[in-house]
């Protein structure tokens, strides 16, 4: 059945919505809920720049610290530069002159050798035994001795090679040849002895 | 409602207020940060550098690089030959021995080393010297180490002690002592 009148108006109804009120209230809402944002956005902010303000001055420090060090690096190291450079330039100047002193350094060392292992064969001569000639030749890093010999017997001879054998970086040490002799005794032994030494181990 | 306005607009006002100040201090730590840590790698290389200069300086300290103890250059060419022959001859005079002759080179040549296999790294030249001396085997194998003190660098190619009589008051051996060798001087032949 329709609420309405016999006239045919509608009767009113009793029940009512104040949209003004709703309104205000979610308004309010939304107010409430912005402040709150913003008062947290405000807060957060604010320990930033308070934070920052206290690392501002230390991390400066800190760089001036650095840049400081590295300034102080640099200055340093062009000295050392200057001094490398002048360094360098007396080095040039004298090269010739190392070359020199190693030439020469290298001469007396290679004089050294061929005469200590001469005095070596010339010494391992016993009393029994004279030697006629000692030659000795350098030739690619070789020294070649060879030494003619006179020996009272073979027995002696051998001494000699013994003797006469030793010494550093022999590659060989031979009785090459052995003929009879009697410039020193009737069973003497005329032979020939070769040593060849490693110049260059 | 007016309050409440100007309220609002205040507190914006100073969140953008705070922002602005929050993004300064947020620059000012990246500036200053990136400014450390290229200075601190600058620092770095620089003291690496450092590092490498000293060791250079104490490679140029090392006795390597020492030159000649005579003080003046060698002399070079001919020269060493007239300078090694003066020496031997001095020397020969010195320990009672005779120079029975020294012949010497007129020219130079590149230099061949003999004691070694390996050819220096710098050009040298050579003079051939030829000497034969006389005496006691002892004064001549020293008169022979004096060479060491001419102050020329050479090489000795061959030697040969002939005896020549063994005395019968103290049993000493005279001997003839012949010497080819080769003096040496810095620089390509002329």
């Amino acid at each position: 059945m329709q609420d309405m009148s016999s006239h045919g108006r509608v009767q009113r109804s009793g029940k009512s919505i104040n949209l003004e009120a709703n309104i205000l209230s979610e308004w309010l809402g939304a107010t409430a809920a912005l402040r709150q944002r913003l008062k947290l956005r405000t807060v957060v902010l604010a320990a930033v720049i308070c934070g920052g303000s206290v690392a501002l001055p230390q991390l400066s420090g800190m760089s001036a610290a650095m840049a400081g060090r590295a300034a102080r690096a640099q200055a340093r190291n062009a000295q050392s530069a200057k001094v490398e450079a002048e360094l360098d330039r007396r080095a040039k100047a004298e090269e010739p002159r190392v070359q020199e002193a190693r030439m020469l350094a290298d001469s007396r060392a290679n004089l050294n050798t061929l005469l200590g292992n001469i005095t070596l064969v010339v010494n391992a001569v016993p009393t029994s035994v004279t030697f006629d000639t000692v030659r000795a030749e350098i030739l690619d890093a070789e020294l070649t001795m060879t030494c003619k010999s006179q020996a009272e017997n073979d027995a002696a001879g051998q001494l000699f090679v013994d003797g006469a054998s030793k010494g550093p970086n022999v590659v060989y040490a031979v009785q090459a040849s052995t003929m009879k002799s009697n410039v020193l005794a009737d069973n003497g032994v005329a032979f020939d002895f070769i040593k060849r030494v490693n110049l260059e181990p | 409602m007016m309050v409440r306005a100007t309220s609002q607009s205040t507190l914006d006002l100073v969140t953008r207020a705070l922002m602005g100040a929050s993004a300064l201090v947020g620059l000012g730590i990246l500036v200053l940060s990136a400014r450390t840590i290229l200075d601190s790698r600058a620092t770095h290389v620089l003291d690496a550098e450092s590092r490498e200069l000293e060791a250079q300086a104490k490679k140029h300290d090392q006795p390597g690089f020492q030159t000649a103890d005579t003080g003046k250059p060698l002399p070079r060419g001919l020269d060493a030959l007239r300078t090694l022959q003066a020496a031997v001859t001095e020397d020969v005079n010195n320990h009672g021995c005779q120079l029975s002759e020294f012949k010497a080179a007129t020219q130079t040549a590149p230099y061949t080393p003999r004691y070694k296999k390996t050819l220096p790294n710098e050009p040298w030249s050579q003079m051939d010297a030829h000497f034969t001396i006389n005496g006691r085997l002892r004064d001549v194998m020293e008169t022979l180490r004096r060479l060491n003190d001419a102050g020329i660098p050479i090489e000795v190619d061959g030697l040969s002690l002939t005896r020549k009589d063994i005395s019968k008051k103290d049993g000493s051996t005279t001997v003839s002592a012949q010497i080819d060798l080769r003096a040496l001087a810095q620089g390509a032949p002329a």
